[in-house]
């Protein structure tokens, strides 16, 4: 028996998680892209005149986010430059094969695509540096090193935003992890549709309301090209748990995802809980919550030959940093106790920026 | 040696037996053997049962009280026991109980529905017999799980009233948590070697699949991950421990929901659609009653 | 019952976000059910393929009786939810769509 469609009384092919409703193929993508369309009004995400950087990671997250927001500025003239922009980590067999399916969207889409690399940014590739730690905290790295290498991406094709593909599943599964470590200061701003600020470039998640159940809808139905195959480098297993938690829960009640993100954005955190002050990194000039940024850190043990320097407790980190000859002004750690640990896992490990 | 508990404290039990279909010699079965420990303790008893909680006269809970309560409470109230035999378990109210459960479609729905309906019957409890504080036996494991399934229901902002130390929500009586310090393994093991009885009541999800109800399966996970990852409960605890209530900016009292005693604001277009909702469904009944009549 | 058919019945299955990774890589499978005296419903389907298709893993794929939550189910292109999950009875040429949501990006 066909259901009909709620809104047009077609033929309906999904139903809706967030609101139950069955749709039908055209008023699905109406509602899709509307909703996205009015998350950016309600926002006000984008000014007309803007440079967008779009990270770009083949996936289906980013390559929904290109599509849709290309629809978008033209249909409703928002009047922005949107710039396709992709890390490559330097990950044979699964960086390089996603990179191609950027490309090809670069030619789908007509839209300009720059691609900054690990390797001219810091001098290391994940190759190598996998090579040198292991298999066990190179994700630490690969998560500290992504986050900049946007940015300075977007700053190199100037652009004065960057938008990413984080869907409604992703800041749920993030809201969860940050209870679960503990991370107070993540909790509290995760939740934002736009992030950094003093000076750094904006970053926005347009898909922040979108379930990943509709963005694979809408790719397999407007049979998009993008990329799903996991790191090579596997995941972080403790984020998977998280992962499951969170499908569980959609399984008995699909609005948990929309549900938690909304937990999220009204929790309020007392007044005396120490946070971690941001100040610029003296090496670099990036933001950070200690004297030196964890990329630096990071970045210095590679270097140094002490790969896991900035792997575990931060003082400690900072201090061995001292004794192997960093200059420093003044070594005292300004962390947190949650604050060494919550870098490893900020932005999704694998393919998303 | 004891110390001298320095205040005035009695033990209430709540019989659920009708939301797990119990028959009448099943739930005076289990009354009896939580009597029997209850006894041991020389503390004044209270017994009563959910069904109760409709009995209550409406505003006795959902307002706080003026200085006349004791009159309206006492008189809103039927006889409190101290016995479970004199309680009628088959009355209209246990009738109305279970209807309102059966159409209540989620476990999870049901499940939330109980504990707001017990805390209501609680505190009324409380201002009958002067009590000024209700303690709960929350432990650390049981307010982890609640702090997750809050955030996956949508409840974040209660989330400091629902597991922290005292939530004083209801203005004169306060819901206080002294065992909250404590893992349910520990209290597992002190009661162990005090020979401290305990009874097992079945609840809505036992013996239930794990994806039952969302509290059920934020049970199992959690007390999973804790297998593999010790610190789980104490983090998410001491998480729940740093936030408070929303402070508004206009320094206008706090408003709770009646009906859950939530404080989340709810954005204009959720209320508004609720409103639709009402409205919409009060239509449909009038149009229903005006065909009944036709015919 | 009593199908018309004698010599059973064709589909296709699909497997892609993933998913194929735990079908030898295989994304489109062309198969054939056997005469049966219930008939094939997804429930039984989903035994079907991790007896014959499954190379790897099969937790990545099923839950208990059904797909792991996080894998979307399309039956000729539309949400299997629409058409009663588990008990949807398959029919001749029926193409069924498995999607993984659970790998990154």
């Amino acid at each position: 028996m066909p259901v009909c469609c709620a809104a047009c009384s077609g033929k309906a092919v999904l139903k809706r998680p967030k609101t139950g409703d069955a749709l039908c193929r055209e008023c699905f993508f109406h509602v899709f892209e509307t909703e996205i369309h009015h998350t950016i009004l309600d926002a006000n995400l984008f000014t007309a005149g803007e440079t967008v950087a779009i990270g770009a990671s083949g996936g289906k997250d980013s390559t929904v986010l290109a599509y849709v927001l290309k629809l978008l500025n033209d249909k409703y003239d928002y009047g922005l430059k949107l710039i396709l922009l992709s890390v490559d980590e330097g990950i044979t067999g699964y960086r390089d094969d996603s990179l191609t399916t950027v490309k090809r969207n670069q030619k789908q889409y007509d839209l300009p695509l720059k691609i900054v690399s690990y390797e001219e940014l810091y001098g290391w590739t994940m190759d190598a540096i996998v090579k040198e730690i292991g298999l066990k905290n190179n994700c630490t790295f690969c998560g500290v090193f992504r986050r900049q290498a946007l940015d300075r991406g977007a700053v190199l094709v100037e652009a004065d935003k960057i938008v990413t593909g984080h869907n409604a599943d992703d800041i749920a599964e993030t809201v969860l992890m940050n209870v679960l470590r503990g991370d107070i200061a993540r909790l509290r701003r995760c939740t934002s549709i736009t992030t950094g600020n003093e000076g750094y470039l904006p970053r926005c998640k347009p898909l922040k309301y979108t379930y990943e159940k509709e963005i694979v809808m809408y790719a397999y139905f407007k049979k998009l090209d993008y990329f799903s195959t996991e790191c090579i480098y596997s995941p972080n297993a403790y984020r998977g748990y998280a992962r499951a938690f969170l499908k569980d829960l959609e399984a008995i009640r699909s609005s948990s995802i929309i549900d938690i993100i909304h937990s999220g954005e009204s929790l309020s955190i007392k007044k005396d809980v120490k946070m971690p002050t941001q100040m610029t990194c003296l090496q670099c000039g990036y933001i950070s919550s200690n004297k030196v940024c964890k990329a630096c850190v990071l970045l210095e043990g590679l270097n140094k030959g002490l790969p896991k320097l900035g792997i575990g407790k931060g003082l400690k980190a900072r201090q061995k940093l001292v004794a192997a000859g960093m200059t420093l002004t003044n070594t005292e750690s300004q962390s947190t106790s949650t604050e060494s640990t919550a870098v490893l896992n900020t932005d999704k490990q694998s393919l998303e920026f | 040696m004891h110390k001298r508990l320095r205040f005035h404290s009695g033990i209430v039990y709540i019989d659920e037996g009708a939301v797990t279909n119990k028959n009448k010699e099943k739930r005076l079965q289990v009354s009896d053997s939580v009597q029997s420990i209850m006894r041991r303790y020389d503390f004044p008893t209270h017994i009563a049962t959910l069904e109760q909680v409709f009995d209550l006269e409406r505003s006795s809970v959902d307002e706080n009280p003026t200085t006349d309560v004791g009159d309206r409470v006492a008189m809103a109230m039927p006889s409190l026991s101290a016995d479970m035999g004199d309680l009628t378990l088959d009355s209209v109210q246990t009738k109305r109980l279970k209807y309102m459960l059966a159409n209540t479609k989620s476990v999870t729905a049901k499940e939330d529905l109980v504990q707001i309906l017990r805390h209501r019957l609680l505190m009324d409890i409380a201002r009958r017999y002067g009590y000024d504080k209700i303690m709960l036996g929350d432990c650390s494991t049981k307010l982890s799980i609640s702090i997750l399934a809050d955030l996956a229901k949508g409840r974040g902002a209660s989330i400091p009233l629902d597991t922290n130390f005292a939530d004083r929500r209801y203005g004169d009586v306060f819901f206080l948590r002294p065992m909250r310090e404590f893992t349910s393994k520990e209290i597992g093991i002190y009661n162990h070697f005090h020979n401290i009885d305990s009874v097992v009541i079945a609840s809505l999800t036992t013996k239930c699949p794990v994806n039952a109800s969302i509290n059920r399966l934020t049970e199992t996970f959690v007390t999973g991950l804790q297998v593999d990852f010790p610190s789980t409960v104490n983090t998410v605890f001491r998480t729940g421990e740093k936030l408070c209530v929303t402070d508004s900016s206009d320094n206008s009292p706090v408003q709770y929901c009646i009906l859950c005693r939530d404080t989340d604001n709810l954005p204009g277009f959720i209320i508004e659609e609720a409103r639709r909702r009402i409205r919409r469904s009060q239509m449909k009944k009038e149009f229903e009653g005006f065909l009944l009549e036709e015919d | 019952m009593a199908a018309s058919s004698q010599t059973g019945m064709s589909i296709t299955l699909e497997f892609s976000g993933g998913a194929e990774l735990l079908f030898g890589k295989v994304k489109k499978h062309h198969i054939s059910l056997d005469e049966s005296t219930t008939a094939w419903t997804i429930k039984k389907l989903l035994i079907w393929v991790k007896d014959n298709l499954l190379k790897e893993r099969p937790e990545l794929f099923l839950q208990g009786e059904t797909v792991r939550p996080g894998i979307l189910v399309l039956v000729n292109d539309a949400d299997w939810e629409l058409l009663g999950e588990l008990e949807y009875e398959i029919k001749e040429n029926d193409n069924i769509v498995f999607i993984s949501t659970l790998h990154g990006g």
